[in-house]
């Protein structure tokens, strides 16, 4: 078998040297043989237009310009305008004249060959070393051929100076926003108005200034509940209402507030709030109204912010009828007989008192035993107990 | 190696004489001549201090170490020693100058709106009573005066005003009536002393003074309790605490209690004689504890009796109004210390004497010849307590008009679950008379003020002129003349610098 294989194989190439001249009679595609199709014909290069060759400009004339350059144009005074305007046609005049447009051309040809002349220009191309067959595959782990950016430009700066760079131009780019664009956003200015009665619902939506956010597309909802009352809700079914919401409702600012953040975009979960809400006032309306349950607020801790009495405010009528009522005490005090000194008290006990008065109290003393000698009738000088 | 023997003589080589040699190097020559003619010794090489000591041979070391010596200590002090030096009351100090011209308190000086704002002095014979009935209290600050005084101010005289129309003298339409009051007021606000004045008031009036001192002595779990047969829901007896007041209120009272007859009659008491006074009544308690609840009620009933049982009217005299005075009402509103046979804490009201003193607040008639209920919180030693606190905004609206029906009226919060109990005594009274009423002790008046640190001036501690410059400041520093503060003002002892008389000679 292996050997019958071989003796066509070999058959077969002894065909094909022969070259394309025979057709065998019997080949082993079916599709019919083709050659390959000849190279495009490159077309020469286009040559360099002459003077002569460019058609005239059109007229000038204001719309012809671009959207750019028109805008520009609308912003510019009137003088300005004409200026622009006279430059313009000048400057068409000249390129519609043959003349001069030659002469034009001849002049910047002359100065590119000037400037050829001048600049040494030459392209080296540097060869990088090459590592041959076997290892064209392979990662250059020992460093072998060198780098591109081995060589190190001084004039060049760096890429953190580059990010430095960045940022100063971004801030730039603000500085010119706010400078010449935000003045003009006072004119969009409207004066606040409050909502109308209708509005009850405040919705509250998050950008993340561009970025990319796992709670951009939450939606918050606020409503005072006694917004409600009368129209929506009576007392009774408002007090129901409150219930149902629970720990949704802050009594000191009676304001109920909700969120989500269930669905994928901002105009669903604002569906779904609305939803919401409006199924709570109905519950409300039919449901069970609770009655037998108090209203339960351990959920808010109430904050309570001290403020300085408005009636503490020392004014000009509190401050006299302070330095009356002083005054008046002040006549009070004359009045009395006399005003007691702590100190007086303590020096006048000191100098009557025996027993803080050494001459008092050896006074007392002799006086005790001139007593002692007459009714005891026996000598002071007793020795002393044993 | 050359060898050491002489070939030649065949002998050894003779060593050096000894003489020739240096002289050993243990001690160095000394060249020059020295001070001393006793020999050189060095001193020995020092050892080598360790706690391991290396034993012998084939020993394990071992760690020695010293022991601390014993060092004889004071023995400690004897068994309630310390408490009792804790709870001392000092109620004079000699150092103190006398205040001259100090009035007593007295039923004249306790109605005399002149003397508002001065101190008087508690009646010296009254101190062993009113210490008998624990009226004073540590760290009252007593022992910095004489003698012991207090301030007369306006709540002081509108009390005696009331001693004075319940005990009736002339015809005065208040007389018999009881009067229930809740005394609440900040922190050393006086209320404390408020009840201490109001004992003494009750004795000078020939009152029967009936004291709780503190109300925490009874729930704290210190004293015996033991249920009380067939009670449902089971209350508790506190044999030993009743035995206690009877003794208090013995002591205090035994002028006018060994004056009334027994005149009511008492199956339970077996060793009560027809003659015998209420305080040989009251003495059957103190000395067998286990009767003690059954003597205080007969005691109770018989302080109360307006009339009495038939066939012993023959010596039944009219009973005298009463003074019951509680301290620290807080702790009777809450739980207590102690447990019942579940080991659920025991609620303070179904202490049987608990209860009993609670349940003179509620509405009518609780005293039957008249007299005065006055029960003071505590802000020192306080259990926080929300039903009470609502009870007590409730009685302060009531007391302002505001109809408990009302939208203001202070409710107790949903969820809050406060003590209906504790509730319930502070409902609105259905009778009109005698109705729970909250007095609520604030700050003395300028002129008050004035009138008490000028007591602290007589008595030699405030070494300041007290002019009216000089009260104010204080008043204003004391919180609106919080006479805690003040007491604390006026006690800082302050040398004030005294002009010493220079000689004038010494000056030229």
């Amino acid at each position: 078998m292996a050997c019958a294989a071989r003796s066509l194989t070999r058959s077969a190439r002894v065909l094909a040297r022969r070259g394309p001249g025979f057709l065998p009679t019997r080949s082993f595609s079916v599709s019919p043989f083709r050659f390959v199709s000849e190279d495009p014909v490159i077309p020469p290069p286009p040559k360099d237009l002459k003077a002569e060759d460019f058609p005239p400009a059109p007229e000038y004339s204001p719309d012809l310009l671009n959207k750019e350059e028109r805008s520009m144009y609308d912003m510019m005074a009137p003088d300005q305008r004409a200026e622009f305007d006279a430059e313009n046609r000048r400057m068409v005049a000249e390129f519609n004249d043959v003349g001069k447009r030659a002469a034009m051309f001849a002049e910047l040809d002359k100065k590119v060959n000037q400037i050829d002349k001048e600049e040494d220009l030459r392209f080296e191309d540097i060869r990088t070393k090459q590592r041959g067959f076997w290892a064209e595959d392979d990662p250059d782990e020992l460093a072998q051929v060198e780098d591109g950016d081995e060589e190190i430009n001084d004039d060049e700066i760096t890429a953190m100076a580059h990010s430095e760079m960045e940022l100063h131009r971004e801030v730039r780019e603000y500085a010119r926003i706010a400078a010449w664009d935000m003045p003009m956003l006072s004119k969009l200015a409207k004066p606040f108005t409050l909502p109308p009665e209708t509005h009850i619902l405040r919705f509250r939506y998050t950008t993340y200034m561009g970025e990319k956010h796992p709670a951009e597309p939450k939606v918050v909802v606020e409503l005072a509940s006694r917004d409600l009352t009368p129209k929506y809700l009576t007392e009774a079914q408002r007090q129901t209402f409150l219930k149902l919401v629970g720990t949704r409702y802050n009594p000191q600012t009676d304001i109920v507030k909700m969120s989500t953040e269930q669905f994928g975009s901002r105009a669903q979960n604002k569906r779904y709030l609305a939803d919401v809400v409006n199924s709570l006032i109905n519950e409300a309306k039919t449901g069970d109204p609770y009655t037998d349950i108090p209203l339960d607020l351990r959920h808010h801790k109430p904050k309570t912010r001290i403020q300085f009495p408005e009636s503490w405010n020392m004014t000009e009528e509190r401050r006299q009828q302070l330095a009356a009522r002083r005054a008046e005490r002040l006549n009070a005090e004359k009045a009395r007989p006399a005003i007691v000194d702590g100190n007086k008290v303590v020096s006048h006990a000191v100098q009557a008192l025996p027993e803080f008065n050494p001459a008092l109290k050896a006074q007392a003393a002799e006086e005790r035993e001139r007593v002692a000698v007459k009714v005891g009738a026996r000598s002071s000088k007793k020795p002393a107990r044993r | 190696m050359a060898s050491a023997w002489c070939w030649s003589c065949l002998s050894r080589l003779r060593p050096t004489p000894r003489a020739i040699l240096p002289p050993p190097a243990v001690t160095p020559r000394i060249t020059s001549a020295p001070f001393h003619s006793t020999a050189v010794q060095y001193a020995n090489p020092t050892k080598k201090k360790s706690s391991l000591v290396a034993t012998k041979y084939r020993q394990g070391q071992v760690l020695k170490r010293k022991k601390k010596a014993k060092t004889e200590r004071a023995r400690p002090p004897a068994v309630g020693e310390r408490k009792a030096l804790r709870k001392r009351i000092v109620l004079s100090n000699p150092n103190a100058l006398e205040v001259e011209g100090m009035k007593d308190l007295s039923p004249e000086t306790m109605v005399d709106s002149r003397l508002r704002g001065s101190v008087v002095g508690l009646p010296v014979p009254m101190l062993e009573r009113l210490r008998a009935v624990q009226a004073f209290k540590p760290k009252q600050g007593w022992s910095i005066f004489r003698r012991p005084g207090t301030v007369l101010r306006r709540d002081t005289i509108e009390m005696g005003r009331l001693f004075e129309k319940i005990s009736g003298d002339g015809d005065a339409p208040e007389k018999g009536k009881v009067i229930k009051k809740i005394i609440t007021g900040m922190k050393g606000s006086g209320k404390t002393v408020h009840l201490l004045q109001a004992m003494t008031m009750g004795f000078l009036k020939n009152w029967v003074v009936i004291t709780v001192p503190d109300a925490r002595d009874l729930v704290s779990g210190d004293t015996a309790y033991s249920p009380v047969e067939g009670s449902k829901p089971t209350q508790y007896v506190q044999p030993n605490a009743v035995s206690a007041l009877l003794t208090r209120t013995v002591e205090a009272n035994r002028q006018v209690l060994s004056t009334l007859k027994v005149s009511q009659k008492h199956p339970g008491l077996s060793g009560l004689k027809p003659t015998s006074t209420l305080e040989d009544l009251a003495k059957l308690g103190f000395q067998d504890a286990a009767i003690a609840w059954t003597v205080f009620q007969a005691l109770w009933t018989e302080l109360n009796a307006t009339a009495a049982a038939p066939g012993m009217e023959n010596n039944f005299e009219a009973r005298p109004p009463m003074l019951v005075a509680v301290d620290g009402l807080a702790h009777w509103m809450t739980e207590t210390a102690y447990r019942d046979a579940d080991f659920k804490p025991v609620h303070a009201h179904d202490l049987i004497f608990v209860q009993h003193f609670l349940s003179l607040l509620k509405s009518g008639q609780s005293l039957k010849n008249g007299g005065m209920l006055l029960y003071a919180t505590s802000t020192s030693n306080n259990p926080s307590n929300y039903s009470l606190e609502v009870g007590l905004n409730q009685l302060a609206a009531r007391q302002a008009g505001i109809a408990p029906t009302s939208e203001e009226y202070p409710q107790p919060e949903a969820y809050s679950n406060p003590n209906a109990r504790v509730l319930d005594l502070f409902k609105p009274a259905t009778g009109k008379e005698s109705a729970l009423e909250l007095q609520t002790l604030g700050g003395l008046a300028r002129d008050e003020t004035r009138g008490f640190l000028e007591y602290f001036a007589h008595s030699g501690l405030l070494r300041e002129s007290v002019n009216e410059e000089w009260v104010g400041e204080k008043w204003t520093l004391s919180g609106g003349g919080i006479i805690g503060e003040l007491e604390k003002l006026g006690r800082h002892v302050r040398t004030a610098a005294q002009p010493v008389a220079q000689p004038v000679a010494a000056a030229n």
